[in-house]
């Protein structure tokens, strides 16, 4: 068991640089996930952990040890790669005993430990057949075993459920979450699906090009994002923005929402420019519904463009007469566009595509952010 | 459309690929059966389409192959200097094609370059530099000499090294995790996942030595070292010219090529097979 410590450490291939410079500490036992779009560096940080790669500055160390200079072998670390890498000519038994074989364990201890991860993970049936003989989610289990058999300081999955099904994926994210918990081993874990980071991180750390936007547990990511980013990257659909305007009226700053002028209690940040509301926020009610003159509450008239019927929840996207800023993955300024606003809605209803709709909700649930996209605290967002 | 047309191009294709069969096959058949002659049959039916039918199945040739020259010595060398060129071969290309994949060292790209480089240098054209060289050492006449000038063959290390770099990364980088280093990475999990690259460039490094003529003709004088070529072409000169004789030789010098094609051919098929990797 050990802690994971990144000091400024940077990678560049060639001139290409992909981590810019990156601190990050994984505590003793804790599962931490990483979650990014692609190509944002994930892979690279956990194969400069693994050794695959050579990191261009700084340390890296695992249990207050500088590993810099060892190789993948003697930082005893295991991997789960995304299309597992399980060896082809090897059954299953002969996948679980390679890292104990390598490690030059006898044979009586080899065949204990084997034995007792393949029970782990329910292989036992399938220890004399080869990967090509298998399933997707079987493969997903053999690589997770040649994982834990070996007992490693240190587990690295890389999008270890992206080549299996969905259902699949909810089952074995489960399995994962209680082995990880009940081994105890110190995890970082690569993903670009939020809900995986969501439901299996202790702490997730949300990364672009190679910089760690936020780092939190996952409820603090989704109801304080610190930028933007983190605000558009968590949420399915994402954060509805907006770019009110700004005036002082009645000795307050105020922002024009829709039909409304918000004020918040706590007054409007002097450098507030975008204004966030999640999709759950909203209530939707019948057209001219709320003009009641609060100003703790906006109201944004629209119109009903499609609606996802989810189940038990719909989503229902509003064209709406206010300018929606579109939040991408790009760098800012943040397209302004005509969009679409979202909204969650739980129960049955009948809404109408093209019907015209009030979209309210309550001042206070309004994140706001600067120029920058920064988000700006406030005492009751 | 209608269906004749398409019927009759394929009739005219299979024509044409028969006509080209007969062509390359001709000639076998024609030792083959004149092997099988009298001797002076061999001569008198060459002109006619006899020469493709055997009359009778008549072993004498065969007998005199082996009575007339040391048949036996000569398959003996001819095995022993393939084996080596294909064993050490196997080793040393693969290793080289192996360090040109997926090491990282300094230098690589132009031992890339090089290797490209001295694929299209005909072996003529070295033959007597070389043969002054180990002259020079006083190096000759055994199996050994005839050798190891072919171990080390740029077309080898170019058929591993894209074979290597064809195979999932993973694996390898999924060993070195698992704590495997570089050497047990190769004989461990490269090389079993390999095996059709290794069977590819085995029938290439025999076949194409098999036949090799002028370097053993250079470096041997004993009759103990020299190899199959050479025999045949000393049959010619030994009076009297015996055809039939000469074609017995020819069909067991074929023998051994086709018995290694057909055995490999079945590696072929399995080593392809098994390179399903991903999942
Ligand atoms: N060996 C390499 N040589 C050059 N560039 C590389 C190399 N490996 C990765 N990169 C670059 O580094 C960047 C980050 O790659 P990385 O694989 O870490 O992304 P990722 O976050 O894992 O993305 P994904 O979610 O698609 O797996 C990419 O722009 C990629 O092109
Ligand atoms: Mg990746």
């Amino acid at each position: 068991m050990a802690d994971v410590e990144f000091r400024a450490v940077r990678k560049a291939f060639g001139e290409h640089t992909v981590i810019p410079g990156l601190d990050l500490t994984v505590h003793d036992g804790e599962l931490l996930v990483l979650l990014g779009p692609s190509g944002c560096g994930k892979s690279t940080l956990l194969r400069l952990l693994a050794g695959l790669e050579q990191a261009t500055d700084g340390e890296i160390r695992i249990d207050g040890r500088p590993v810099d200079a060892l190789g993948p072998r003697a930082r005893n670390i295991a991997m789960v790669f995304q299309n597992y890498a399980l060896y082809p000519h090897l059954t299953v038994r002969g996948n679980l005993e390679f890292p104990l074989r390598m490690r030059g364990m006898g044979r009586a201890e080899r065949e204990r430990r084997m034995l007792e991860a393949a029970r782990a993970l329910g292989l036992e049936p399938l220890l004399g057949k080869r990967p090509a003989e298998l399933s997707g989610g079987q493969r997903q289990r053999v690589a997770m075993g040649r994982a834990i058999v070996r007992e490693p300081d240190v587990f690295l999955m890389d999008e270890p459920l992206s080549n299996l099904d969905a259902r699949l994926r909810v089952q074995i994210r489960a399995e994962i979450g209680a082995l990880q918990r009940r081994l105890g081993v110190t995890t970082l874990y690569v993903t670009h699906d939020q809900i995986e980071a969501m439901t299996l991180g202790d702490r997730v750390a949300v990364m672009r090009d190679g910089v760690i936007q936020q780092l939190g547990r996952p409820v603090e990511l989704y109801q304080r994002p610190a930028n933007l980013f983190v605000a558009g990257f968590l949420g399915n659909p994402p954060m509805n923005l907006l770019e009110p305007a700004f005036e002082w009226r009645d000795g307050a700053r105020q922002a024009r929402l829709g039909g409304t002028w918000v004020r918040l209690a706590g007054g409007i940040p002097d450098q507030a420019r975008f204004a966030g509301i999640r999709p759950e926020c909203f209530r939707v009610g019948a057209s001219g519904s709320s003009g009641d003159g609060r100003q703790d509450r906006l109201a944004i008239q629209g119109s009903v463009d499609s609606v996802e019927v989810l189940g038990h929840e719909r989503i229902a996207y509003c064209r709406a007469s206010e300018p929606v800023v579109e939040l991408t993955d790009g760098p800012g300024p943040w397209r302004s566009a005509e969009g679409l606003l979202a909204a969650r809605l739980i129960g049955s209803g009948v809404l109408e595509r093209g019907e015209s709709v009030t979209l309210t909700a309550p001042a206070a649930e309004i994140h706001w952010f600067d120029e920058d996209g920064n988000a700006i605290p406030t005492d009751l967002g | 459309m209608s269906r004749t047309p398409t019927r009759l191009r394929a009739v005219l294709a299979y024509a044409l690929l028969l006509a080209f069969t007969l062509v390359f096959i001709a000639p076998v058949l024609f030792m083959v059966v004149g092997s099988l002659k009298p001797d002076a049959l061999v001569l008198a039916e060459a002109g006619s389409l006899r020469a493709f039918l055997p009359d009778s199945v008549n072993p004498d040739n065969y007998r005199a192959v082996f009575e007339r020259v040391p048949f036996g010595a000569y398959l003996l060398s001819s095995l022993i200097v393939n084996g080596l060129i294909v064993g050490l071969g196997l080793l040393v290309n693969a290793f080289a094609g192996y360090a040109l994949a997926r090491l990282r060292w300094w230098g690589r790209g132009a031992m890339l370059a090089l290797v490209l480089a001295v694929l299209v240098i005909p072996f003529e054209a070295i033959a007597i530099p070389l043969f002054y060289q180990l002259s020079w050492l006083g190096w000759r006449d055994d199996w050994l000499v005839q050798a190891i000038p072919f171990v080390a063959n740029p077309l080898a290390i170019f058929l591993f090294y894209s074979f290597f770099l064809g195979l999932p990364r993973e694996l390898e980088e999924a060993a070195r995790v698992d704590g495997a280093g570089v050497l047990r990475t190769f004989f461990l999990i490269v090389l079993p996942n390999a095996k059709a690259a290794f069977a590819s460039v085995a029938i290439v490094l025999f076949l194409f030595h098999w036949g090799m003529y002028l370097w053993p003709l250079l470096m041997t004088t004993s009759e103990g070292v020299r190899p199959l070529p050479l025999g045949i072409a000393n049959f010619y000169t030994l009076p009297p010219l015996q055809w039939g004789d000469i074609m017995a030789f020819g069909v067991l010098m074929v023998l051994p090529v086709l018995i290694l094609f057909v055995v490999f051919q079945r590696w072929f098929v399995r080593g392809v097979a098994s390179t399903g990797v991903k999942g």
